[in-house]
């Protein structure tokens, strides 16, 4: 049923003519796709440097909640260019993308790691007042530091993936990846 | 020089052949390879961006560069050893491909500037140089760095 709606909704993306431009632009495609990879090395590079400090495995010396606070801007500047760029690849080829198993797991991934990076600002600003300049952040944060990382290794891999067609929906698939992807009868 | 037999030999080696035959490793590699990119490209960013006094201006710079350039070796071992690996399973498409050899140049470029200029300009105490110099040498720096991701990027999009 779901898999009918995001299908059907993909279909009708595809029926734009600013996504078959799009997709069938050049150089407009390719530097979307270039500024959603560069804008990575600032996001991912800057939540890189904030949950090393938070692991004790770098900028041991910095406040906590000084590299936390002043790294969150550029940060956050990265990931709205990367969001931006990515439904602008998304709306390029959204069909294929929607019947992605790839992309699908990437979207969860994107989701635990916003709800991993609310909790963290949430326990954090409760607390950092008790571990500033501590070395190493309490355990419970270190956790999630580190979930972090590993989520948007995950996050970066199955975007990486997604340019490969290993389980697209016209090769013969089991049953359930036809079903992780929805590849459905369209 | 005639480096074409090179890049042959580098596509048939043990190390191409295993990136041509298995597609999951060859797409591990590029992964890696882009992880560590991010890490490299944000130790760089926090050093220059601290130089530029656009953050953490109340902090030293001395430290947020040297803890940065231990993280910045780390990604780039990590960045030279994934690169050689995706570039031996396709050596010969890369040796014909102009944007590979951007890309070398630029990478090349930005090795010897941060362990020739960079690394030894920033190791002496911050007060003591130019904010003039530290400025240009962190916006060369961010320059060459983009260039290095940019250049690699195109890799894909040519030949």
């Amino acid at each position: 049923m779901l898999n009918d709606v995001l299908l059907q909704f993909a279909e009708w993306l595809d029926t734009h003519a600013w996504s078959t431009g799009l997709h069938e632009s050049f150089y407009m495609y390719n530097w979307i796709e270039s500024t959603h990879v560069l804008t990575l090395m600032i996001c991912l590079g800057m939540l890189a440097v904030i949950d090393l400090r938070m692991l004790g495995w770098g900028f041991t010396q910095i406040p906590a909640s000084k590299i936390a606070a002043r790294l969150n801007t550029p940060m956050m500047i990265g990931f709205t260019i990367m969001f931006i760029t990515g439904i602008l690849l998304f709306y390029a080829v959204p069909v294929r993308t929607t019947q992605s198993i790839w992309f699908r797991i990437k979207f969860v991934l994107l989701i635990v790691a916003g709800i991993n990076a609310w909790l963290f600002h949430r326990r954090m600003t409760e607390s950092v007042s008790t571990w500033d300049n501590e070395p190493k952040a309490p355990k419970r944060l270190r956790y999630a530091a580190g979930l972090s990382l590993g989520l948007w290794a995950g996050i970066v891999t199955t975007g990486r993936l997604i340019a490969y067609d290993w389980y697209d929906c016209y090769r013969v698939q089991s049953d359930f990846i036809s079903w992780a992807a929805g590849c459905t009868a369209g | 020089m005639e480096l074409l037999p090179f890049f042959e030999w580098m596509e048939t080696s043990f190390l191409g052949q295993i990136g041509k035959t298995y597609g999951g490793v060859y797409a591990i590699g590029q992964s890696l390879h882009l992880m560590s990119l991010a890490l490299l490209g944000g130790t760089v960013l926090v050093t220059d961006l601290r130089l530029l006094n656009i953050v953490m201006p109340n902090v030293s710079s001395n430290v947020i560069a040297d803890e940065a350039h231990k993280w910045f070796k780390v990604a780039l071992t990590v960045v030279l050893a994934t690169g050689i690996f995706m570039a031996a399973a396709v050596a010969i498409r890369m040796y014909h491909n102009p944007f590979y050899w951007a890309k070398m140049i630029a990478l090349a470029t930005g090795i010897v500037f941060v362990f020739a200029i960079k690394r030894p300009l920033l190791s002496r105490p911050h007060e003591d140089i130019n904010p003039i110099v530290l400025k240009l040498t962190a916006v060369a720096s961010i320059l060459l760095w983009f260039s290095v991701a940019a250049t690699g990027r195109w890799i894909g999009f040519s030949g």
